[in-house]
């Protein structure tokens, strides 16, 4: 089969031609070739067109169901086979080169006339309608053009499919299938394009090639639980559904089919593309798919080879149109999809580079307590576009505002609309490795020429992006460090988890480290692997134990190996949130064993274990039934994760992970002075409370918070402070976090001594709950007066480990003003203050001009990757406050107005970037047709909104990511509300009017 | 042993003014011919091409072919040292680290000599193909530079079109449009140097940005003249003849038509 190079790629290679040229479809310009032509101008027009694309299809599909449901004769249980024609029109966009298809007819034929009876009808592909005449039996085979109907259904679905004994859902199938092209498209098309390739070339031998096409079929019966037997000849009807095993342990007959099929084609080759198949087919057979695609690829994969060479780095156009993908839908499932199977690619071709993946996937240069920034603000990346794309700053920003205020979008439209030279000096596609290492670069440049620099590097990347694709609007995106794509980091690790699942590798070393482990020892295996070989203590953490169980287990299906999968990976990032080291571990080791590398080690910090906030004694008492616990002091200062690392150093890290060492210069000889002599390595987690060194009295964190930010000198500090000790993570190179606390705590004051107003433990009150809440009232009090905010209960025995990143029910925090006799009127207000991200500002008039006088500010949604806002603020700011904001809020502003992230439908005079959060008290939340926090979670087409809000103070130690997230502003609504039905119930006893205190 | 001099010393520095906005580093090579230098802008949007002719300068050795890679930037540093009827000599070595600028004023009372350290750069090969043009438009170079600086005040896209009856220049912005129309000087018209001439095979409509354009015409104090070549979907030309020695051409994608 002789297939013509593509034009398109052909064309780059000319000295001296433009990308664009018009004649350069080989042949005449018959209807196959105006329709391939058409697709791939559908890819190059990116998602935006994909509707318009599935609609099409969709249409076309109506168009000839007609005659072919006739034919049907209310067969309607007849199967669908799915998969095969889609690849070929993949394979066919690929490479521009409608003979595929044309063969691919032939190969249908081919295949009917060995069924001898059967009748292949193809619904059209887009390609090519292929349509195969010789309709002339009883039995009725629909080969559709699906190959993703998996992705636009949720697990939910998934499951019910699996056990579901009829299957009447051929023709709804067909028809949702068209109309989900789209997503497999743009993801297929990439990886097969440049992975496909680059697999290829590793084993491209036959031999080879059947053993791949096993494996596959093998993990794809596993995955698909219920597929088809489909093999040749085999009449097919309904009743097959019933005979799937749900728990998909008709893997082996998947296997079977792959060993006939490949016996009957010499020709067969791995089904490299079908493995780049992006969502998961709950059903539909793999084998026959295999052989299809088998069948075509191999010769296309022959061409791909002599027209690119094998590429060593994922390219990053492979990146962005995958994010184009993810961008275009909305469900966190499929997104998820999406991200495992770009994951699953890469594992397969390219596993080096799978921590630059994440890395860009999570819009993150580094891990957070590296501390790289980009260091590049808005107005310097527009400078970088206007030098590259000859457009103007304003004509960027206006666009802008016709893309939604998006500058990526902007941007790439600006780079579509400018040629580049092509005289033969084509520059090398942008890989993920160059951008990824680019950023990094950047976040180096340093000195006073630092800013130049870094535009010569952005124009330096502009100019290798395509004209076509999203390469530009990412790329722009991920220099914003928001990728805009809604898919926030927990949505990577979870595909993370699942696309190692997925991995035919993990099957293999889990094998080998099964078999070497029993030979090795027979002690208790989940608890070593979990704590590493030192531990002594049995797990307290029932969910790893049960997800290193059903990993193990052979039998367990795909879904409750995913979330064992996840809660591992999860737990493995929480502990050691460094993706070069998460990836080495997933890489080189099972699943199961993870845990044993990817460990807490001082110099790394973990994201600290955070609080729920309590609203009554009862409420504390009610959670800690029955339980042996602790409450602390909570002191009002600044959370200190410390850590000594082998080395003799110190590090002290800020609740953001940020390296704050050298802040606290003063703590260092405190720290020396405190350890025993027997400690060598420690991560502790306390507070660093600002001090009165007279009176030894603590003083508020808004004195704490005036001390220098970065690079103190010891002997010039100012505020003294003393620090709280009241955890201990890891202790003489090992970590303990899955101890209970009342043993950390005793290992803790064991490692430690006091120093009265420098160095102390956390002052604290064991208690059994007995019913009585007046022991805490009375500690409560004793925290209060000794100018604590309040309290931290936490359990002692049960559930009390160390849970990093999680605001867990085991850790409680209750402040004297979250009580309900102290908060709003009614005892309605928000349990706590809120940490809020100013959006933007509005000029202030009489007494605050010159300043700005009102703020919008908003909380994160991390799943929608938006900020919603939940109240405009004008009260509790001093005037110097206000003096000192204004020049750093200016520093802010977003010249393109408000970005599409910000959702409200407030206006105001100026927009900043999101970087600063204030925390902020109010009366009460109400809904709010205006705002937009945690919009629909508690009532459809109503956000949540704070009356009264007033500023309490700026928190700079946090990120605006860290902001109050829409989920607790719905929590805290709906506790107030619990507790307003309460009231009125207990008022209207009394006959008594709701009071009309808020108007 | 390379070695160049020029009488008029501030046509290097003229030269190095046109390119050092548009490129910041480059090859200049060095030949028996003479010195030929090509480099694209960052974004590969434009080039810029410089041919001198050994036959230009007033002494002119080169025993074998060499590359400078110079930074601009910092060569017009150095040249901004010179005055401006200085005389200038270039040397360098056979396999050199440096180039050595020398400044001789016209009575011989002042020289001085500098040595800019050289870089390494990436060649890329370029291939400029020979192409024929299907418009050939020539006109007074300060005319251009106005042409390009007012409608720059206007928008950033300019369509350049070229009919037998003259050329046209357009932009449209926020604030309004604007339309500048050459047309073809009769031949009795004054001195040559002020004529617009046309060649024409067919009207061609190109869009650029004004931009690259602006840049482009930071070599109109290099000579009175500029040509612009131009055919359908290639990029334009825009060729500033250099009297005596060469030429300095840019060559500039075109923009895509929005619509």
């Amino acid at each position: 089969m002789n297939i013509g190079m593509a034009p398109s790629r052909k064309q780059q290679i000319l000295p001296f031609a433009f990308e664009s040229s018009t004649s350069n479809t080989s042949g005449s310009a018959s209807s196959p070739t105006e329709k391939t032509g058409s697709i791939r101008n559908f890819f190059k027009r990116g998602p935006s067109k994909g509707l318009d694309f599935a609609a099409r299809c969709k249409n076309q599909y109506e168009d000839a169901r007609p005659k072919d449901s006739k034919e049907f004769n209310g067969e309607t249980t007849g199967t669908v086979e799915c998969g095969s024609e889609e690849m070929k029109v993949a394979n066919c966009d690929m490479l521009a080169a409608h003979e595929i298809t044309i063969s691919n007819s032939a190969e249908s034929e081919r295949r009917s006339k060995k069924a001898e009876d059967k009748v292949v009808i193809c619904a059209p592909t887009p390609a090519a309608n292929i349509e195969v005449k010789d309709i002339q039996s009883k039995d009725i085979r629909a080969t559709s053009t699906d190959n993703n109907d998996g992705i636009n259904k949720k697990p939910k679905k998934r499951l019910r499919r699996l056990v579901d004994d009829e299957d009447e859902e051929s023709d709804d199938d067909l028809r949702l299938i068209n109309d989900n092209l789209q997503y497999a498209r743009a993801a297929l098309e990439v990886v097969a394009e440049h992975c496909g390739v680059k697999h290829s070339t590793s084993d491209g031998t036959t031999a080879g090639g059947i053993e791949h096409a096993k494996k596959m079929a093998a993990t794809e019966g596993k995955m698909g639980g219920d597929d088809h037997n489909t093999s040749d000849g085999e009449n097919e009807d309904s009743a097959e559904e019933g005979k799937v095993d749900k728990n998909g342990q008709n893997g082996s007959f998947g296997d079977e089919n792959v060993d006939k099929e490949v016996r009957l084609n010499s020709n067969i080759v791995q089904p490299t593309l079908e493995s780049s198949r992006p969502p998961v087919k709950p059903k539909k057979s793999s084998a026959n798919k295999s052989k299809v695609i088998a069948g075509t690829t191999k010769d296309i994969l022959e061409e791909i080879r002599g027209l690119i060479p094998g590429y060593s780095s994922l390219p990053y156009r492979t990146l962005t149109n995958v994010l184009a993908a993810v961008e275009s839908v909305t469900g966190r499932l499929e997104i998820t999809d999406i991200i495992r199977e770009l994951l699953v690619k890469t594992i397969e071709c390219c596993p080096t580079d799978l921590p630059v993946l994440l890395y860009l996937l999570c819009g993150k240069i580094g891990p957070a307590y590296e501390a790289t920034e980009l260091g590049i603000g808005e107005k310097n990346i527009v400078d970088a576009l206007v030098k590259s794309l000859g457009c103007s700053a304003s004509s960027l920003n206006q666009k802008g505002e016709g893309a939604d205020g998006d500058l990526g979008t902007a941007a790439q439209r600006a780079k579509a609309s400018q040629r580049t030279l092509n005289f033969g000096a084509n520059p090398p596609p942008l890989t993920c490795q160059h951008v990824l290492q680019s950023f990094r670069d950047i976040a180096m440049c340093s000195g006073g020429r630092s800013m130049n620099q870094k535009i010569s590097i952005i124009r330096k990347l502009l100019m290798r992006c395509g004209k076509e694709g999203d390469e530009v609007k990412f790329l722009v995106r991920g220099l914003q460090t928001k990728l805009r794509c809604r898919l926030a980091e927990p949505t990577v690790l979870t595909a993370l988890a699942q696309s190692f699942v997925e991995s035919p590798r993990e099957e293999a070393l889990l094998a080998r480290s099964t078999k070497s482990r029993k030979t090795d020892h027979n002690k208790s295996l989940d608890k070593e692997d979990i704590h590493g070989p030192h531990e002594s203590e049995p797990s307290r953490n029932d969910f790893l134990v049960h997800a290193l169980a059903v990993l193990r287990q052979p039998t367990a299906n795909r879904v409750q190996k995913w979330e064992a999968a996840e809660a591992i990976v999860k737990q493995a990032y929480s502990e050691c949130p460094n993706y070069d080291r998460l990836i080495d571990a997933l890489i080189s080791a099972p699943l199961t064993d993870v845990l044993r590398s990817c460990r807490l080690s001082p110099g790394v910090p973990v994201k600290p274990m955070l609080a729920k906030p309590q609203d009554s004694f009862q409420e504390v008492l009610r959670r800690m039934q029955g339980l042996h616990f602790t409450m602390e002091y909570k002191y009002d200062g600044e959370r200190a994760q410390v850590h000594l690392l082998q080395d003799g150093s110190f590090k002290i890290f800020s609740r953001n992970s940020e390296d704050t060492t050298t802040k606290y210069p003063d703590l260092l000889p405190i720290l020396r002075e405190a350890l025993q002599p027997t400690t060598t390595s420690f991560v502790i987690d306390a507070e660093a409370v600002a001090v009165d060194p007279v009176s030894g009295k603590l003083l508020p964190f808004q004195v704490l918070s005036t001390r220098k930010r970065k690079n103190e000198k010891a002997e010039d500090v100012k505020v003294q402070v003393v620090l709280f000790v009241f955890d201990i993570l890891y202790l003489n190179d090992r970590p303990i976090l899955h101890e209970p606390l009342i043993q950390r705590r005793a290992l803790l004051r064991r490692a430690f001594n006091s120093i009265p107003g420098k160095f102390d433990f956390a002052i604290s009150l064991d208690h059994h709950e007995n019913g009585d809440t007046s022991p805490i009232e009375a500690f409560l009090d004793e925290a209060i007066a000794g100018n604590c905010e309040g309290l931290m209960v936490k359990t002692l025995e049960q559930n009390a480990t160390y849970e990093p990143t999680k605001r867990s029910l085991n850790w409680l925090k209750l402040k004297k003003d979250y009580l309900s006799s102290n908060a709003g009127p009614g005892g309605r207000g928000p349990a706590d203050s809120l940490d809020l991200v100013v959006l933007g500002a509005n000029h202030g008039q009489g007494k605050r001009a010159g300043w700005y006088g009102a703020f919008l500010l908003a909380c994160y949604d991390q799943e929608a990757e938006e900020y919603q806002s939940v109240c405009k603020i004008g009260t509790g700011f001093s005037e110097e406050f206000l003096a000192a904001a204004k020049p750093q809020l200016d520093f802010l502003i977003l010249s393109s107005g408000k970005p599409d992230y910000y959702n409200t439908s407030l206006e105001c005079d100026v927009w900043f970037d999101p970087k600063i959060v204030w925390e902020v008290r109010a009366a009460d939340l109400s809904l709010s047709p205006a705002h937009k926090g945690a919009i629909d979670k508690v009532e459809k087409g109503k956000g949540i909104a704070l009356r009264f809000p007033r500023f309490i103070r700026e928190r700079a130690d946090k990120a605006s990511e860290d902001a109050t997230s829409s989920e607790q502003i719905a929590d805290a609504y709906r506790s107030q509300a619990l507790v307003e039905a309460t009231l009125s119930a207990g008022r209207s006893k009394f006959g008594q009017e709701e009071d009309d205190w808020c108007i | 042993m390379f070695e160049a001099r020029l009488t008029e010393g501030s046509l290097l520095k003229k030269i190095i003014e046109a390119i050092k906005d548009l490129v910041q580093e480059a090859n200049v090579d060095c030949s028996e011919e003479g010195l030929t230098m090509q480099a694209m802008d960052a974004s590969h949007v434009s080039l810029c091409s410089l041919n001198m002719r050994h036959g230009g300068f007033d002494h002119y050795r080169c025993d074998r072919s060499i590359s400078l890679g110079l930074n601009l930037a910092n060569l017009g540093k150095i040249l901004k040292c010179a005055g401006n009827d200085d005389v200038v000599t270039l040397k360098a070595e056979d396999e050199p680290d440096t180039l050595t600028l020398m400044f001789e004023s016209p009575n011989q009372e002042r020289i001085s000599d500098f040595e800019l350290k050289l870089m390494d750069i990436e060649t890329e090969h370029l291939g400029i193909p020979n192409e024929e043009y299907k418009c050939t438009i020539s006109m007074p170079s300060g005319e251009f530079q106005r042409i390009v600086r007012d409608l720059a005040v206007i928008g950033e896209t300019c369509i350049i079109t070229c009919t037998k009856e003259g050329v046209k220049f357009s932009v449209s912005g926020d604030l309004g449009n604007g339309n500048v129309t050459v047309r073809q000087s009769s031949a009795a018209d004054g001195d040559e140097k002020d004529q617009v001439k046309i060649q024409m095979e067919e009207p061609v409509t190109l869009n650029f940005a004004l931009r690259y354009l602006g840049f482009f015409t930071k070599a109109t104090p290099l000579g009175s003249t500029v040509k612009l070549h131009m055919s359908p979907d290639v990029p334009i030309v825009v060729e500033y003849p250099i009297d005596g020695i060469g030429s300095i051409s840019y060559f500039l994608a075109p923009k895509i038509d929005e619509d």
